[in-house]
């Protein structure tokens, strides 16, 4: 059915018995009202997954594995979030569908622009000039210091879009390190002077909106591709570079720390315990969830976090496990790692794809950890959201185009460049533009 | 290629590090699950028993399955689940009464109890025998660390839910054995331990001074004495029989030694002197109790003199008072850590290990020392309290405190049974006893005696 | 006409155990991870096979040293994060790049002291063909078809043949 000549029936079978399985745990186990209820949501979430099948079977591409994963997670998801505190899809699960399908159109747009690498990279300049209108946008139109901008009953949080295009810069930016210019004692390159300069706005637009929760996303992107540019042969950087680098990041962190707000400090050292009803009421309800929920989970829409404040987005983790038990929470998690892993199985075969994935990578991983994490006191909360599973379009349209930007990296588009010389007569007939067709 | 397989090595790390922290917080919510649910204020709680399994807590309990005031005594000890008061055994040992496993959360049906070292049917009497007055009392095993009686009068009647909180006389809410109040000469053994580690055994039962009903000390400041006429001269152990507050004036001035002595002795005991340490508390199973605490400025100053009777800023708990008759009575100068929990049973029936004996962390005093204090507070005991019970010697230390500006007085009384079959060291106060009524000493009595009747059996 | 209540409220009164119920979809979720992981696995296979053709079955060889070419850009030179790495002195620490478009190879020479040579040809940037010589300094390498005989070791180790 799926046009690169592999079988996918069992997988598209277990994806919907996966699907089946648990509406027979709410059916069975579920806080639900009339039996319509239910039936609305297998009804969404069985005609999401044909579509989406439908869908992927509709484009020709290398790899189909981050499609189905996708369409597996978000279905789950959308169950998730249509049981909490009551099966009730219209009220609870209607607006995720939405965000979710939007999820799968940016997830095939990511692919679509930036799976020819020589391409996407000849972009840069439009990427920087898109990250610029962004944060215009969030300085102009979000009517303070803040990251939401609202529209007629709307909420869109533009920074969300800066982590894509913050990726592909850091991408872009390692494969043109061996262009230098002299400054001062270092050799630097333009685009080195240009990545540090967006980053440098970006951290400072953030610190400016107090959306600190999303800094270390930024960070570990960043940090990635500096990792990667390290790993990258052509970079030649010495060990004095790379020691000023520790350096200044140590330096960095040091400063950012005496500035941070007092509340930002006062988080790293909280004891939530000792303030349950006030600061720490969040976090602890949310630890007491868990607790309640057990391996197993009260079973769905049964759960009290759902009376919580951000229970759909911020400490979702622990609403998922209140009702379904920390077992299944936990497999939801491990299902996101396994897509995440197919960059390992099926390695990208261009130094941009690589650093795209990994950059990819960083940025789910800072963003789980810091919401699972954040949310049982293991690191200071921020209030993130989970990818894909968090209720909220700006995230969950993000996290579709970075998976499309992932998929780009496993099925990619090799430009037809050659050099102009003439041909030999023992050379092959020429090879199709479309190597993947 | 090679860089390609480094990005690959990257976010194998990435995924590594996050797969390791996700295993530590699977680990630390399944160790750490009870705690969390016991902050839940709708969780099913077990029961907590006495040593003979009378019920002192029972979350379902109305005045119809045990009567009105059944849980009186031990109302503002072990409390409830309604988190009015936060020093109880209930209210910090939530986590293991939670009727509640993580593989199959709460269960309401659940077995999850706590068993307490305390006898329901002694501690009860002992409550009623203090009558209409108001005090509380606490005695314990000091060679296994067992509560066996502990109460505070007024107390609160838990059946009634609170609904006349706003009636209830002041210290319902809390059980006065574990906060400080004014410990009268009950503190002369602090001092007499002092005196006896810096001076010598032998120094000071060569010392005797005069007693003509008051005593001008160096000071220029007059200490009186409760007997008009003086006691004469006397040496330590008829001046500690006699409570008498110008010998021990005397002593406190002996050039013979230091306040650094005092204050030497008094830390080892943990005495909070002038408020210069860091508060010490003793835990019993998650009930925080006050340890001691005074001020001390100049050997010859009233006040430090005042001080080292038990007067004044000098405030000790009852709970305090009755663990170092631990280190007494043992002869060893270690105390012996009060428990309240016997052991505790899991949700699903299966019973914990039984509590072991605990000991002080440092030695307050030398086995020698407490060996001598024994002796002179046996003295006591035998001349003034030999009737507390019959068949043994109780050794004892009386105490008269002042509270308070209309300076009412709280009537003490710490000691121990001088009995390797029935070791128990015991702390009672009487609150604003005036004469004629009950007597620290006859509620000693009853409390030994019936405490000694109930464990025989 | 189905009653849906009916239906619901039966399935509700047999009273499947939680355990059983979670174990059950625990199970599927897991068997779905496990075929997804299979089918990454067989499209891994497919994704070599179209490298194959994207960059022609090629490989370095020199000695009995096989470097096969994995990504569309391969840095030849002295330095460590060279990914052929030729521990030659007569070769720079970032001698050549190896490019690969549509089936089709070329070296670029990056500036390197010794130059690069392609069939004993001094050049700064060259297509290359299976048999080319490529030269680099004194070290000598060929490209060839990548060879499928199970004593053929393939290594990342440094080396090379002297011309």
């Amino acid at each position: 059915m799926l046009k690169n000549g592999l079988r996918y029936g069992s997988a598209i079978s277990l994806l919907l018995l996966t699907h089946l399985s648990m509406l027979g745990i709410v059916l069975v186990r579920g806080n639900y009202e009339t039996p319509m209820d239910l039936v609305w949501l297998a009804v969404a979430v069985l005609g999401f997954d044909l579509v989406g099948i439908i869908a992927a079977s509709i484009y020709r591409q290398m790899t189909y594995t981050l499609d189905l994963m996708l369409l597996a997670i978000l279905n789950m998801s959308l169950i998730f979030q249509s049981c909490f505190g009551g099966v009730d899809f219209f009220s609870n699960g209607l607006k995720h569908l939405i965000t979710s399908a939007a999820a799968m159109i940016a997830c095939e747009l990511g692919f679509l622009l930036t799976r020819n690498h020589e391409w996407i990279r000849m972009q840069k300049k439009y990427i920087y000039i898109v990250i610029g209108i962004l944060i215009l946008a969030i300085l102009t139109l979000t009517g303070g210091r803040s990251m939401w901008i609202t529209f007629k009953g709307f909420s869109i949080q533009p920074s969300e879009f800066i982590k894509p295009c913050f990726v592909l810069v850091c991408a872009a930016s390692i494969v043109e390190l061996h262009k230098k210019i002299k400054i001062l004692f270092f050799y630097v390159s333009k685009d080195t002077l240009c990545l540090c300069a967006a980053t440098l706005v970006i951290f400072g637009l953030q610190w400016w909106c107090r959306d600190l929760g999303s800094l270390p996303t930024f960070a570990a992107i960043f940090g990635c591709a500096l990792v990667c540019r390290l790993c990258y042969p052509r970079a030649k950087i010495n060990k004095t570079a790379i020691a000023a680098m520790c350096v200044g990041g140590v330096l960095l962190a040091m400063i950012a720390w005496m500035l941070a707000p007092s509340y930002v400090q006062d988080r790293l050292h909280a004891d939530i315990w000792a303030d349950q009803y006030g600061k720490g009421y969040q976090q602890c309800q949310a630890l007491i969830g868990i607790a309640r929920g057990g391996w197993l989970g009260v079973g769905p829409g049964n759960g009290k976090l759902a009376g919580v404040f951000a229970h759909e987005s911020d400490i979702v983790f622990c609403t998922i496990c209140e009702e379904w038990g920390l077992l299944y929470a936990g497999l939801t998690v491990v299902i996101i790692l396994i897509m995440l892993t197919t960059v390992l199985m099926n390695p990208p075969k261009s130094y941009y794809h690589a650093t795209m994935s990994a950059g990819v990578v960083a940025a789910f991983i800072a963003q789980m950890a810091l919401n699972i994490f954040g949310s049982c006191d293991m690191i200071p909360f921020t209030g993130v959201t989970l990818p894909f599973i968090s209720e909220g379009g700006s995230s969950m349209v993000t996290c579709g185009f970075l998976v499309g930007m992932l998929k780009a990296g496993q099925s990619p588009l090799f430009h037809h460049e050659v050099p102009r010389r003439k041909k030999k007569p023992q050379e092959k007939p020429p090879v199709r533009r479309r190597a993947d067709a | 290629m090679k860089s390609i397989r480094r990005g690959q090595h990257l976010i194998t790390i990435m995924l590594l590090v996050f797969l390791l922290m996700f295993g530590v917080l699977i680990y630390r919510l399944q160790t750490k699950a009870a705690f969390y649910i016991s902050h839940s204020s709708d969780m099913s709680l077990g029961k907590v028993y006495d040593r003979r399994g009378d019920v002192l807590f029972d979350p379902k309990a109305t005045a119809g399955t045990y009567g009105a005031d059944y849980f009186i005594d031990v109302g503002n000890l072990i409390g409830d689940d309604s988190r009015q008061m936060t020093n109880t055994l209930v209210s910090q040992n939530r986590e293991r009464l939670a009727n509640f496993s993580f593989m199959l959360g709460e269960q309401t049906d659940g077995q999850a109890s706590v068993c307490t070292t305390l006898d329901h049917t002694v501690n009860r009497r002992v409550y009623d025998r203090f009558g209409w007055k108001n005090g509380c009392a606490v005695a314990y095993n000091y060679v296994t660390g067992e509560i066996y009686v502990c109460f505070s009068k007024p107390s609160v009647n838990i059946l009634d839910h609170y609904e006349n909180i706003d009636s209830l006389e002041d210290g319902s809410l809390l059980c006065k054995v574990f906060y400080p109040t004014v410990p009268g000469s009950t503190q002369k053994i602090a001092t007499t331990l002092a005196a006896l580690e810096h001076m010598g055994y032998e120094t000071l039962m060569e010392k005797s001074y005069s007693c003509i009903g008051g005593y001008q000390n160096l000071g220029g400041e007059v200490i009186k004495c409760h007997k008009d006429a003086g006691h004469g001269i006397q040496d330590i152990n008829e001046a500690f029989a006699n409570s008498c507050n110008p010998w021990f004036a005397q002593l406190v001035e002996d050039p013979g030694w230091k306040l650094s002595d005092i204050e030497e002795t008094y830390h080892s005991m943990g005495y909070n002197i002038n408020n210069e340490d860091t508060p010490q508390t003793i835990d019993v199973d998650g009930i925080s109790a006050f340890t001691a605490s005074t001020n001390l400025t100049d050997k010859t100053d009233f006040n430090t003199q005042w001080g080292c009777m038990g007067q004044g800023t000098t405030l000790v708990s009852p709970l305090q008072l009755m663990v170092w008759q631990s280190a007494i009575a043992n002869q060893t100068g270690v105390a012996t850590m009060p428990h309240l929990i016997d052991h505790t049973v899991s949700v699903s029936g299966k019973a914990g290990a039984k509590a072991t004996t605990a000991y002080g962390q440092h030695r307050m005093f030398s086995p020698e020392n407490a060996a001598h204090m024994r002796e002179i507070m046996r003295y006591n005991g035998i001349n003034r309290y030999a009737d507390l019970l019959p068949g043994s010697v109780v050794a004892v230390k009386s105490g008269t405190a002042q509270i308070g500006k209309d300076k009412t007085e709280n009537s003490l009384l710490t000691g121990f049974v001088d009995d390797p079959d029935f070791p128990v060291a015991f702390c009672i106060v009487i609150e604003n006893r005036v004469s004629g009524e009950v007597t620290t000493s006859q509620i000693a009595a009853t409390m030994l005696q019936e405490l000694k009747t109930a464990l025989d059996n | 006409m189905i009653d849906f209540n009916e239906l619901f409220q039966y399935i509700r009164n047999l009273a499947i155990p939680d355990l059983v119920l979670c174990a059950l979809a625990v199970v599927v979720l897991d068997v779905f991870a496990l075929s997804i992981i299979l089918a990454a696995n067989r499209e891994s296979r497919l994704c070599r096979k179209r490298w194959q053709k994207v960059s022609n079955g090629l490989e370095l060889r020199f000695w009995d040293n096989h470097y096969p070419l994995e990504a569309d850009e391969i840095l030849l030179g002295r330095h460590v994060s060279a990914d052929v790495r030729l521990a030659d002195a007569s070769v720079s620490r970032y001698h050549a790049v190896m490019t690969v478009s549509a089936g089709v190879w070329s070296i670029t020479d990056l500036d390197s002291k010794s130059g690069t040579y392609v069939n004993d040809k001094k050049i700064k940037q060259a297509r290359l063909h299976p048999g080319d010589c490529i030269r680099l300094g004194s070290v000598q390498m060929y490209l060839a078809r990548q060879s499928n005989e199970p004593d053929a070791r393939r290594t990342r180790k440094g080396g090379g043949q002297r011309a």
